[in-house]
């Protein structure tokens, strides 16, 4: 119910934001036309309106009160989270500043130690790993699809 | 007669049909990669075709094509991530099942409905094309917008839980699709100063972001890893379906096809969003729809019929009118442009046998992708015999690089992250991804035939109700949304 109310209310407020801003497209004069703002309109206020049902349907759907809503994320979830947020945020401005092959091997070497939770897996393996992929990403990519991977501004 | 004899024979040589298997296989392979697709490999292949013979050249960038569309519902069976657009209703039922243990079944269901939905729509393609083409050029700018509509409604109608949730994520991707430059008057909306969005957001990374980067974080962090594995030894045999399978699906597949074949002749659309629309008509049509989502083979059977019955669909127009039915046809009218043959109505009576040989090849290559998949169906689930540490960092790194890959700009990589944020929120607050989706797809082409049917006629808005077609559209959608709210309430009541 709660997570109902916040999901509509989120959904209205954007909706809101989004239609003050389609607001300020101008309109052709003089023409059957009705402009670049009208779609974005139409998106913005089915976003609002969507956005009211779902806050005022919350509690509609059949729960009982005294059941307790989960929290969306547990603790220690929210915690995997931040962790794996933070290595694919660091990956893609690693590939920016650095290009492809070292911030590929570093990625890999961090996602496979934090996707192997609890279980110890050897460094050696890990890096291992984390090279071979690397390459064998390259090679397909440079010699059998002929695209051209991320060389970073720094090299 | 003569013009097809020719073509036939010059398709069902050595010198054909040897490079047509390899782009069968480099086909599938580019569907099955997320991030990458059988545009992509048409679009690279496209330059190595320049000195080879027009039919050759041709044949092999449709194998290529054939094999990215069929090749898509792998990943999307293994990890859940699909491959293409064409393959998103496909993770719904074939990830579950996979994930229960039964992955050779969910392979065979797509295997079987990949090679029905291309094999018989190449087949009317080439009886009928020049029939259906006549229809298709009645359709406007008030008909293809209300079909559009229709679409996305028929899709939003399969969240029963909260049709708002639905109806929102739906008006989201309609947002989302106005970023960029309007279509007509090319006005700058949403760009945030960035040159980058001049363009709109890319599909690509858009997907990769919402599927592939949300699904691998999520799992993680619910540690939804428990994968059962299918142990095939002696067990499966031939495609691992039954006959009576096949049988409760016949009318399941007989609409799929038709709806695919339908949206996959008209211009601008195609598989991608007919797999939807055939999943959320056969997920309204079950006896069991709350199985649907949970491992359903008549999902599959609906998803793959329908985009593989695109593929057809999408050779009509472009053989009869010059006018392609999604990006890949696209892709392959400027390659009969470049072998010196000129895309349009004339097509027909210029190089009559050009047309046939792409039929042929089409035919063919559904041929190759058939034994070729039969032939790794034991073959593919070994994936998820390896390590799950091992196996998601991979596909991440995949994903970048294809979101790389696909505009080759670094930019893309932020859109995919954003979106794969996006979606984790989504998924979080309980909103459906596939409205989404569909109304981002559509967006443009939505946007562009509302004002222009609203500029070419005197009636306004009444104009998309008094066109006979465009009301027929626009009232299944308002029926398939009321529908669902009638029966709920008409439930409670009993």
């Amino acid at each position: 119910m709660k997570k109902d109310r916040i999901v509509g209310g989120v959904m209205a407020a954007a909706g809101l934001g989004a239609a003050a801003y389609a607001s300020t497209i101008p309109a052709p004069t003089g023409s059957a036309d009705p402009g670049s703002g009208l779609f974005p309109m139409i998106g913005a206020v089915g976003l609002l309106l969507c956005g009211c049902g779902t806050f005022f349907s919350a509690g509609k759907s059949g729960r009982r009160p005294e059941e307790k809503e989960k929290p969306a994320l547990s603790k220690e979830e929210a915690k995997r989270l931040g962790w794996v947020s933070a290595i694919l945020v660091g990956y893609g401005v690693m590939l920016y500043l650095i290009g492809f092959y070292i911030s590929s091997v570093l990625a890999l070497y961090a996602l496979i130690t934090v996707f192997s939770y609890e279980k110890k897996i050897a460094f050696w393996k890990k890096l291992l790993f984390s090279v071979v992929v690397t390459a064998g990403v390259w090679l397909i990519f440079r010699y059998l699809l002929l695209v051209m991977l991320p060389s970073g501004i720094l090299f | 007669m003569s013009a097809f004899l020719t073509a036939l024979s010059g398709v069902m040589t050595p010198q054909c049909l040897l490079p047509m298997l390899a782009c069968c296989v480099l086909g599938i392979i580019f569907g099955a990669l997320p991030g990458l697709s059988g545009t992509i490999g048409v679009t690279l292949l496209l330059p190595l075709t320049f000195a080879m013979d027009s039919n050759i050249g041709m044949s092999m960038l449709i194998a290529i094509w054939v094999g990215g569309v069929s090749g898509g519902f792998i990943s999307a069976t293994l990890i859940g991530i699909p491959g293409t657009t064409s393959s998103i209703a496909t993770c719904y039922d074939a990830y579950p099942l996979s994930k229960k243990g039964q992955t050779t079944k969910a392979l065979g269901v797509g295997i079987f409905a990949s090679f029905i939905g291309t094999f018989f729509s190449c087949v009317i393609a080439m009886l009928l094309s020049p029939y259906i083409a006549k229809v298709a050029v009645l359709m406007g700018p008030w008909e293809i917008f209300s079909l559009c509509i229709c679409a996305i409604v028929l899709v939003v109608s399969m969240s029963k839980d909260n049709i708002y949730k639905g109806l929102g994520a739906a008006s989201m991707g309609l947002l989302f699709s106005s970023v960029g430059m309007a279509p007509i008057d090319a006005y700058k909306r949403l760009t945030f100063g960035t040159y980058n969005l001049y363009g709109g957001i890319d599909r690509v990374g858009l997907m990769l972001g919402l599927f592939a980067v949300c699904i691998v974080v999520m799992n993680y962090v619910k540690k939804d890893n428990d994968y059962v594995i299918e142990d095939t030894k002696g067990r499966i045999h031939g495609l691992g379906i039954t006959l009576g399978e096949i049988k409760s699906n016949l009318v399941n597949m007989i609409r799929s096809f038709l709806i695919g074949l339908w949206i996959g002749f008209l211009p601008g659309m195609g598989a991608g969003l007919s797999n939807m629309v055939a999943y959320a008509q056969a997920q309204s049509a079950s006896k069991h729809p709350e199985t649907f989502g949970k491992g359903n083979i008549e999902g599959i059977f609906a998803s793959e019929t329908s985009n593989n019955a695109s593929v057809g669909g999408a050779l009509i127009p472009m053989s009869t009118l010059g006018i392609p039915g999604d990006a890949t046809t696209a892709v392959l009218l400027g390659g009969l442009i470049i072998h010196g043959l000129e895309p349009g109505p004339l097509l027909f009576t210029n190089a009559p046998s050009t047309v046939y040989c792409m039929y042929i090849a089409a035919i063919v290559a559904a041929v190759f992708v058939f034994a070729l998949q039969f032939a790794g169906m034991r073959l593919f689930p070994k994936i998820l015999k390896i390590p799950y540490h091992y196996l998601y960092p991979t596909i991440l790194v995949f994903c970048f690089v294809g979101a790389f890959s696909s505009t080759n700009n670094a930019f893309n990589i932020w859109v995919m992250l954003f979106f794969g944020a996006f979606g984790i929120l989504m998924t979080l607050g309980g909103l459906p991804r596939s409205p989404f989706i569909l109304a981002f797809v559509l967006g443009k082409m939505i946007e562009q035939n509302l004002r222009r049917g609203l500029s070419y006629s005197e009636k306004g808005v009444l104009s998309f109700l008094t066109r006979p077609v465009s009301a027929v559209f626009l009232a299944v959608a308002l029926f398939s949304l009321v529908l669902p709210i009638i029966r709920g309430r008409l439930k409670r009541k009993t």
